[in-house]
């Protein structure tokens, strides 16, 4: 009896297993064999992204590339981009990449290359077509390798900049408009107070402190209008002076900044809760009317419109010190690109989706208001009926500023890149803004010294184990001493500089 | 003849017996075999290999590649965030023990009374917090104990204790003991349904005679249920021990690592090495945090578990003194 008990147990474990096994494949099967009509052979492509704003845009034009060409389907899942790197990490280890993938600062072209994992692109960007691109986007190391396209942009690479968004709700509440709108620190400390005193639950500011690299990068924009030698520049190059050679997170600008904010926060012209939540819960209450400004990027402003279904706002450069100009760093690179996988089986069907990619999603991004396109002719002839996003995709045109790169200068600083990364301290602009305003950090200059000291002690010793490898490499390829800050850093001026 | 076939029988009967037992243990192993592979796969395996990436300065993609030797583990015994980290386990471990081990006791003595009427319900409302999904107990908690018109500053105001907002999780002490207050709050039950077993599986009949000796409460407690508990507790405190050690969700969704690192624990600083999303991610170093981590608790662990060794031990020794005759 009991023995008949325990095979049965088995059998239907067993059988349960196999089951479960099964019904995966026949999925497949099922798809692969349902279009029999047609001459050409059914193909399904996947593509992987990481740009929720672009979701809408995708859905929308796979619909009409589908119409057009019928035996091609493209299977876009939804990842939460907080896991992509995970889910593209996975993808490498067993070999198993999607046809088409974003990229991923995490696993750089240069490793991909390396590692064999992706196609050449180079038939579908002969030099016209190269040309219709911004200047920089074809850099070594990020969408070119030894002379060859690997890497196709998705947005424009002049992006993101950190804007003030306004809520014009909550300005008509406090009797004021749009002209009122400050433009630098001590007009939005007197905008504040007038904003405070019509009513007690709504703040001026709000932030959402925990999102580190935000408020990193924020910090280093405004910060530029006071010291612009340090680039404003995103990861382990912010607080970095192009012009010197070595970090300065501890310069004028950061630190006065920094005390700026903690000064509205003493003041209750920051929100209370910045301190403990994230920038969408920020967003989330500055379209709530909680708060009548909030710091953010330009891509908030379809967020705002699509997610959280606000319209009733406007872009506005971030107020600086005294009003003066800031700009962030456009070094030329494409931070938002797609790779093509390697060991992908429909390289014909990959390139009919590219092409329609560069000729109608760019415009989609457009129109729909998501951002701006790699194609330049395409941002000045393109009519988009969203005021919010022309608005802000002027702010961030007159933002950008071509900057000097260590990389076009010396390849060689891409390998430094890579030794940094283990080296460099964890701390960052963002957290340390945390602290501060938390109270933890009373030495805020002190903190910032700490911290370039460290950078500088671990990008000297990323220099010298690169080139104890044998590759040419000295922190002389970081400095710029002919960069004047606000000046587009062309191709000639690396050739002043001489080899 | 009879003899003979006797003995016969008496050799076969126990070969019988035998070979039953053979095929018995067959068929456990073979129920075993499933979770033992699982068990080998998904942790063991993991484990080790570890101990292999400790040993290397590898960013996950690829390869294995990028040998440092024992550069990882220096640098891990040098790195003061690291040691923050583990303070702050220790930290959240040491409290949480503290807090929940006489304060569960208490209310599993409350509720064995055979006298308390809703046992049951009281049991599962403590319970309750056990099995909820501690990711979105932080969240919530996080709005709960937020700045702005949020529920535990608006009643401490309205009970007239504050006069101002505190800003629990923006400053580094009380957010610390906001993560300790939650995470006791969320293992309670279970603790107290480990004592309330405990207590049940005590003997009736000693307590009966103290009655008829006319012991109190009190005498009962100090000299029956307490000592009679002691195995029970060590193993109780092994387990609130480990479990402690261990807290990763709940951090990630409630403070993050707090402000500035204040509240960062051990399984949080690991995550943040292994899957960075700025810059490269460094599983070699992390495996090489996760080893010093590991060892500790493995330490940690035996240490209880000769506790708990030692105290059933010397539960079995008064047994045998008393029934030889003694006290």
């Amino acid at each position: 009896m009991k023995k008949a008990f325990s095979i049965g147990m088995l059998s239907v474990l067993a059988i349960g297993s196999i089951l479960s096994g099964c019904s995966g494949s026949q999925d497949a099967q099922q798809k692969e064999g349902s279009d029999s009509s047609g001459d050409k052979k059914p193909v399904t492509i996947t593509f992987w992204h990481r740009w929720p704003e672009s979701q809408p845009v995708f859905e929308k034009a796979v619909k009409e590339f589908e119409a057009k060409y019928p035996n091609i389907k493209v299977d876009i899942p939804s990842i939460a981009s907080a896991q992509y790197a995970a889910q593209l990490q996975a993808a490498v280890a067993s070999n198993d990449l999607p046809d088409i993938f974003s990229n991923q600062s995490a696993v750089p072209t240069d490793q991909l290359y390396q590692l064999g994992l992706i196609h050449d692109l180079d038939d579908l960007f002969p030099q016209k077509k190269k040309d219709e691109f911004y200047e920089g986007t074809w850099t070594e190391g990020f969408t070119t390798m030894d002379g060859k396209v690997y890497a196709m942009p998705h947005f424009t690479p002049r992006r993101f900049a950190h804007v003030m968004y306004y809520n014009l709700d909550v300005l008509k509440k406090a009797g004021l408009t749009e002209k009122d709108v400050p433009k630098s620190w001590d007009e939005l400390i007197a905008v504040g107070k007038k904003i405070r005193e019509k009513s007690s639950d709504v703040y001026p500011l709000i932030l959402g402190v925990k999102t580190d690299w935000l408020m990193g990068g924020f910090i280093g924009q405004m910060a530029s209008a006071i010291t612009p030698d340090i680039l404003p520049n995103d990861g382990a190059y912010a607080g970095f002076n192009y012009k010197k050679g070595e970090y300065e997170h501890n310069s004028a600008g950061i630190v006065q900044t920094m005390k700026f904010i903690k000064q509205l926060q003493d003041d209750k012209l920051l929100h209370p809760n910045s301190l403990v939540i994230d920038y969408r819960e920020a967003s989330a209450l500055f379209a709530g009317g909680k708060a009548a400004f909030v710091i953010d990027g330009t891509f908030l402003t379809s967020e705002l419109q699509q997610n959280n279904k606000f319209s009733n706002f406007g872009v506005a450069p971030l107020p600086t010190k005294d009003g003066k100009p800031q700009y962030y760093a456009f070094q030329g690179e494409t931070k938002a690109s797609v790779h093509v996988s390697k060991n992908t089986k429909h390289y014909e069907e990959v390139k009919l989706f590219l092409q329609f990619y560069m000729d109608r999603i760019y415009q989609l991004e457009l129109e729909m208001g998501v951002e701006g396109s790699p194609i330049i002719a395409q941002n000045q002839n393109t009519k988009v009926d969203n005021p919010q996003f022309v608005q802000a995709q002027k702010i961030q045109d007159q933002t950008f500023v071509l900057s000097p790169h260590q990389y076009v200068r010396n390849l060689a600083a891409i390998k430094v890149n890579t030794e940094l990364n283990g080296k460099k301290p964890k701390e960052n602009l963002g957290k340390i803004l945390e602290g501060y305003m938390a109270g933890q950090i009373k030495d805020l200059e002190g903190t910032l010294d700490k911290l370039s000291a460290d950078y500088n002690t671990a990008l000297q010793d990323s220099i010298k184990k690169v080139s104890g490898g044998g590759a040419k490499v000295s922190l002389k390829d970081f400095t710029f001493p002919n960069w004047t800050p606000f000046e587009p850093y062309t191709k000639n001026k690396y050739d002043e500089l001489g080899k | 003849m009879s003899a003979q076939t006797s003995v016969v029988a008496g050799q076969k009967a126990p070969a019988a017996s035998v070979r039953r037992e053979r095929i018995r243990y067959r068929w456990a192993y073979l129920f075993i075999l499933p979770q033992l592979l699982f068990f080998i796969i998904f942790t063991m395996y993991p484990i080790l290999m570890s101990y292999v990436y400790a040993f290397y300065d590898w960013s996950g993609f690829g390869p294995l590649s990028n040998f440092v030797g024992f550069d990882n583990l220096i640098k891990i015994l040098h790195d003061e965030q690291f040691w923050n980290a583990f303070r702050n386990s220790l930290l959240y471990m040491a409290a949480k023990t503290v807090i929940l081990m006489p304060a569960t006791l208490m209310m599993a003595l409350i509720l064995n009374q055979a006298f308390f009427k809703g046992k049951v319900f009281y049991r599962t409302v403590y319970f309750l917090p056990v099995v909820t999904t501690t990711s979105i107990v932080g969240i919530i908690m996080k709005f709960i104990f937020g700045n702005d018109q949020a529920l535990v500053n608006e009643l401490l105001m309205a009970l007239g204790i504050l006069s101002e907002p505190v800003p629990w999780l923006g400053q580094a002490g009380t957010a610390m003991l906001v993560l300790i207050f939650v995470g006791s709050w969320k293992f309670f039950g279970m603790m107290m349904v480990y004592w309330l077993a405990g207590l049940q599986s005590l003997p009736g009949d000693v307590y009966e005679a103290a009655k008829v000796d006319g012991a109190s409460y009190w005498q009962t407690m100090r000299s029956i249920t307490l000592p009679l508990l002691m195995p029970v507790a060590a193993v109780i405190l092994l387990l609130t021990v480990v479990n402690s050690m261990h807290v990763f969700d709940l951090v990630k969704t409630l403070t993050n690592g707090g402000p500035f690192f204040a509240t960062e624990t051990v399984d949080l600083y690991i995550y943040n090495y292994a899957f960075s999303t700025s810059g490269f991610p460094q599983i070699g170093y992390a495996s090489a945090a996760g080893i010093v981590f590991g060892l500790t608790v493995f330490l940690i662990t035996l240490v209880l578990g000769w506790l708990a060794k030692l105290s059933k031990d010397g539960k079995d020794a008064r047994h045998t003194q008393s029934a030889k005759g003694g006290l």
